[in-house]
């Protein structure tokens, strides 16, 4: 006879507490960090926390997306030229920017999502992002391969009671970015809470299921698509007239690897906080290391496999699970030790979910975490969709 | 696309300074030629991955790195060890395929069995990317070479200009296919890796080793992309981009021709290559703009995936999601 | 009738699954289909459900043609089904899974849901609450916040008729729900369904526990090959020669 589970008792005060301290620490760091050098990385590691939190989301129905980088560059460009060319402010740049990047992911999302399911998705993104590059560079409008060059910046905001932001000092850049990446923060934790959210993670458990009971699966993925595309759309507005120069190099697909190993060093189940944590990490990283030149590839390729074998969870993962965590590292570790004494294994293969159980799949979870008592066994469905 | 680029340019720009003298035949002939010897490494290039696929049910973004790796590999053993050319070929099989069987012991074999498999395999498969993507750089330099050809001549027939080098890559090409074809259909190894790809817990029932059977496909697959990579050599040369840059190309057509469908990659990947060859030719005439043939590539592929979610020949990888 | 299944036919390539097959079920029927191995039972089923094309025939459902419509909007329209395999969510607590097919039955307005408003809320908790219920009414109380993953196998089969129950369908289709089951078990499940039916929903059952279905249907209907080969009251269906040798003649092959 099992015994009986007890209702989770909620650890969602912790979360907010933390969030709360993050957030405080965030806004005062700018009075302690003076230089443009650490701003600057502090601010690009916002931007592609922000990028890698739109990943996040895709993945949350089963969506790799390989293209994140191309609507971060059609939000960019379109802010771009939104500026430049036709004289917009770069206030109204910005929210049309992701307006227009969500209606192109909208039309190209039929082709992408449609029948094809997750696998031409991941092709389709790659070749999406692609296809963005050489758009771009074969347009003279759009600057060709020079890029873009002189986006302006905004104008100094006043604000009564606080100092005025002026855009030529770094840490009015750095408010601004605070200020996108907590409304996206919100966006996501409101979506993430709601039906939205819990459709999302219906389809990403079992797409069968999710039918069944009355999920559209693919309007569910199209919208997720169409928000994370709208969200790097607006990042990349942002970004625009941040680095004042932007060519079709700064977007390429390439760049997308650097937004799912920043997702999967925090931890693909924690949406939020994962990325940020990943990204905030791994831009300070080298830095900290001050890098051997021409190793940097081989690096987060090396940690983007060992993550995935090894800490699946990633480090919040580890975190949250503590001691059973780390067992469940031991665990693999020790498996690793078994895999080169011994000679012989069973025969095995790929697990492909045959007819009778297709669908079912565990999310991102590469090696089963221990369940234990009740730290772990969510609250609520989107528990781990908090911070 | 660089190396496709560097030969139809080639072409069109001698068949631009010709006009006067040639017919439209004559020029689609030459499309058609020219169409043909990029299609066929496409081919060998689309047969590896969706060998690889099919049996394996990952996406293994990888593989445009061991095209990179078999052209290097063959200028190294022809240029640096100066050994006679089809050695180089050989070392440029043995490598890849090595390398293939080593990253499938150390990192797949252990991914794949897991529920949400796709996707680990999938960022796995990515890393190893950037990984061999960084260690080719390392090991070979950063330089694009070549490698002299190995047959000289150029056959002209009928308004077509062949050279013999181009002639002996469609027919090895063509070899290679067709020993791979004789493979997948006569020999039980073959047949194992298909059992593998249709039904793989039913082939497990049959007593079919599936990590055996994995293994080889992936080593065969990164191997095909090796020989594709030092065929290519001594005709377009190599640079440290051919991977990356071919290995969408590489996708879309195994996409169009269904990405579990050995027929299809044969079929998508000549159809492709014609496509790009009069593709580029005819947009660079008219409209100024070869490279525009990508986007061309992308709107074909998008309405024939919009009717045939799997390709034309395919049934659909069950990646289990 | 709520259901009218008219010369539905299932061809994969040169194989035909399902041939020509067309019954009726009227309301709060229990309907069992029956047949051997391999004689298309679950292929009518995702037939109906939407979860595989016809290649041939029609559905109407509550006089409705749903032949060619996608499952979600089938399980829209009020037919709610489980799986064989018993899909379930694993990754999350029991009650969850149950919530989740409630999805379709959230009437807050959407701009409410996503400000999280009161409103929202409570609907929330209430539908959770009715969750609750349904596991305690089928015998799940006690798991509620159990991890699907860890249920016993006859506990899943149960969550999953939970499921289909929570979409509050008018016909529930049971694919297989006895298997692997004790005779306890199938007792616990033969009730429910029967309990199922006093609420007015309309029963389809596969099985091939036939015992089980003879007190349970009110009428057979029996496949063999693809084809229909009878249909009609437990008691006749039992003894008519022909289903014997279909069940017989696979036997002996």
């Amino acid at each position: 006879m099992q015994k009986i589970a007890k209702a989770p008792v909620s650890r969602a005060w912790f979360t907010w507490l933390v969030a709360l301290v993050a957030l405080v620490v965030a806004v005062v760091i700018p009075l302690f960090v003076k230089s443009d050098y650490y701003r600057d990385i502090l601010i690009t590691a916002i931007v592609f926390a922000v990028l890698s939190m739109t990943f996040v989301m895709q993945l949350k129905s089963g969506l790799i997306s390989l293209g994140i980088a191309a609507f971060w560059g059609i939000g960019a460009y379109s802010a771009a030229i939104m500026t430049t060319k036709m004289g917009l402010s770069f206030w109204a740049a910005l929210p049309l920017s992701a307006l227009l990047t969500a209606v192109v992911a909208f039309l190209l999302g039929f082709i992408i999502i449609g029948r094809g399911g997750v696998f031409t998705f991941v092709i389709l993104t790659a070749v999406v992002g692609m296809l963005f590059s050489v758009s771009v560079g074969a347009s003279s409008y759009l600057g060709n391969y020079a890029g873009i060059s002189n986006i302006p910046s905004p104008g100094t905001v006043k604000i009564p009671g606080l100092p005025a932001w002026d855009f030529l000092n770094k840490s009015a850049w750095y408010y601004l970015a605070l200020i996108l990446l907590v409304l996206v923060a919100v966006i996501c934790f409101a979506l993430y809470k709601s039906w939205i959210g819990r459709a999302w993670t219906s389809i990403g458990l079992n797409t069968r299921l999710a039918s069944s009971i009355g999920v559209n699966v693919f309007r569910y993925r199209l919208l997720g698509f169409v928000i994370a595309s709208g969200i790097a759309g607006l990042i990349g507005a942002f970004y625009a007239s941040y680095v004042v120069n932007i060519d079709p190099s700064q977007f390429s697909t390439w760049s997308n690897i650097y937004l799912q190993l920043y997702a999967i060093l925090g931890g693909i189940q924690y949406a939020i906080a994962g990325p940020i944590l990943g990204s905030v990490i791994m831009r300070f990283l080298p830095t900290a290391l001050s890098s051997i030149p021409g190793y940097a590839d081989l690096v987060t390729g090396a940690l983007l496999i060992l993550f995935i074998l090894f800490l699946p969870h990633g480090l919040l993962g580890l975190l949250s699970q503590g001691r059973a965590g780390l067992t469940g590292l031991r665990e693999n570790l020790a498996r690793v030790g078994r895999f080169f004494s011994q000679s012989s294994e069973r025969a095995d293969g790929p697990r492909v979910p045959d007819v009778a159980d297709s669908g079912q799949r565990e999310p991102q979870a590469a090696i089963e975490a221990p369940v234990t008592g009740e730290g772990s066994a969510p609250s609520s469905m989107n528990k781990a969709d908090e911070r | 696309m660089q190396e496709g680029e560097y030969d139809v340019v080639k072409a069109s720009e001698q068949i631009a300074k010709s006009q006067l003298s040639r017919g439209d035949e004559m020029i689609a002939g030459q499309l058609v030629f020219d169409g043909l010897g990029q299609g066929l490494v496409f081919v060998i290039l689309a047969t590896g991955l969706v060998l690889i696929t099919s049996v394996n049910k990952m996406l293994f973004m990888a593989y445009g790195m061991f095209y990179t790796i078999g052209a290097y590999t063959t200028w190294y053993v022809t240029q640096s060890l100066h050994m006679n050319y089809v050695l180089g070929l050989f070392a440029a099989i043995l490598a890849t395929g090595l390398i293939g069987v080593a990253v499938y012991l150390l990192v797949f074999q252990r991914l794949q069995k897991v529920e949400g498999g796709f996707m680990a395999t999938l960022i796995a498969s990515i890393g190893l990317m950037m990984m061999l993507n960084q260690a080719n750089l390392l090991v070979f330099g950063t330089q694009a070479r070549g490698i002299p050809s190995v047959i000289n001549g150029i056959v002209t027939l009928g308004g077509v200009t062949m050279p013999v080098a181009k002639i002996a890559l469609i027919v090895i090409g063509i070899a290679v296919c067709v020993a791979l074809f004789l493979v997948y259909e006569k020999t039980s190894l073959g047949r194992s890796m298909r059992a593998v790809s249709i039904l793989p817990d039913t082939a497990r029932l049959h007593g079919i080793n599936g990590k055996w059977i994995c293994m080889i496909s992936l080593g065969l697959g990164t191997a095909l992309a090796g020989i594709a990579g030092g065929l290519i050599a001594p005709i377009n040369g190599m640079n440290t981009d051919m991977g990356t840059n071919v290995v969408w190309t590489v996708l879309l057509m195994c996409m169009l021709g269904g990405m579990d469908s050995l027929l299809g990659a044969l079929a998508g990947g000549l159809v492709i290559g014609q496509v790009l060859s009069f593709g580029q030719y005819y947009l660079q005439v008219y409209l100024g703009n070869g490279a525009l043939v990508q986007i061309l590539l992308f709107i074909i592929i998008g309405v024939v995936l919009y009717f045939k979610p799997n390709g034309l020949l395919g049934r659909g990888v069950d990646v289990g999601v | 009738m709520i259901l009218d299944v008219k010369g539905v036919t299932k061809r994969y390539g040169g194989l035909v699954a399902v041939d020509d097959v067309s019954f009726t079920v009227d309301e709060s029927e229990i309907l069992g289909i029956i047949g051997p191995n391999g004689a298309g039972k679950s292929t009518t089923l995702n037939l109906i459900s939407g979860f595989d094309t016809l290649t041939s025939g029609s559905v109407l459902f509550d006089g409705r043609n749903i032949a060619g419509m996608k499952a979600e909007r089938i399980s829209a329209l009020g037919m709610g089904r489980n799986f064989q395999s018993s899909l379930l969510f694993m990754q999350l607590p029991v009650i969850e899974n149950v919530f989740a097919a409630y999805h379709l039955q959230l009437k807050t307005p959407a701009w409410k849901r996503l400000l999280h408003l009161p409103a929202a809320k409570a609907e929330e908790a209430e539908l959770r609450g009715k969750s609750g219920e349904i596991l305690d009414k089928l015998g799940l109380g006690d798991l509620k916040y159990e991890i699907t993953r860890n249920l016993a196998y006859g506990h899943q089969r149960i969550l999953s008729v939970c499921i289909a129950l929570a979409t509050n369908p008018k016909l529930l289709l049971l694919d297989e729900p006895l298997t692997g089951m004790n005779q306890t078990e199938i007792q616990t499940m033969v009730e429910l369904i029967k309990w199922i039916r006093s609420t007015g929903i309309t029963v389809i059952i596969i099985e091939h526990n036939i015992q089980a279905l003879m007190s349970l249907c009110d009428r057979l209907v029996v496949l063999d090959h693809g084809r229909k080969i009878t249909e009609g009251l437990p008691k006749d269906v039992r003894t008519n020669p022909e289903v014997i040798e279909a069940y017989l003649g696979t036997e002996g092959d």
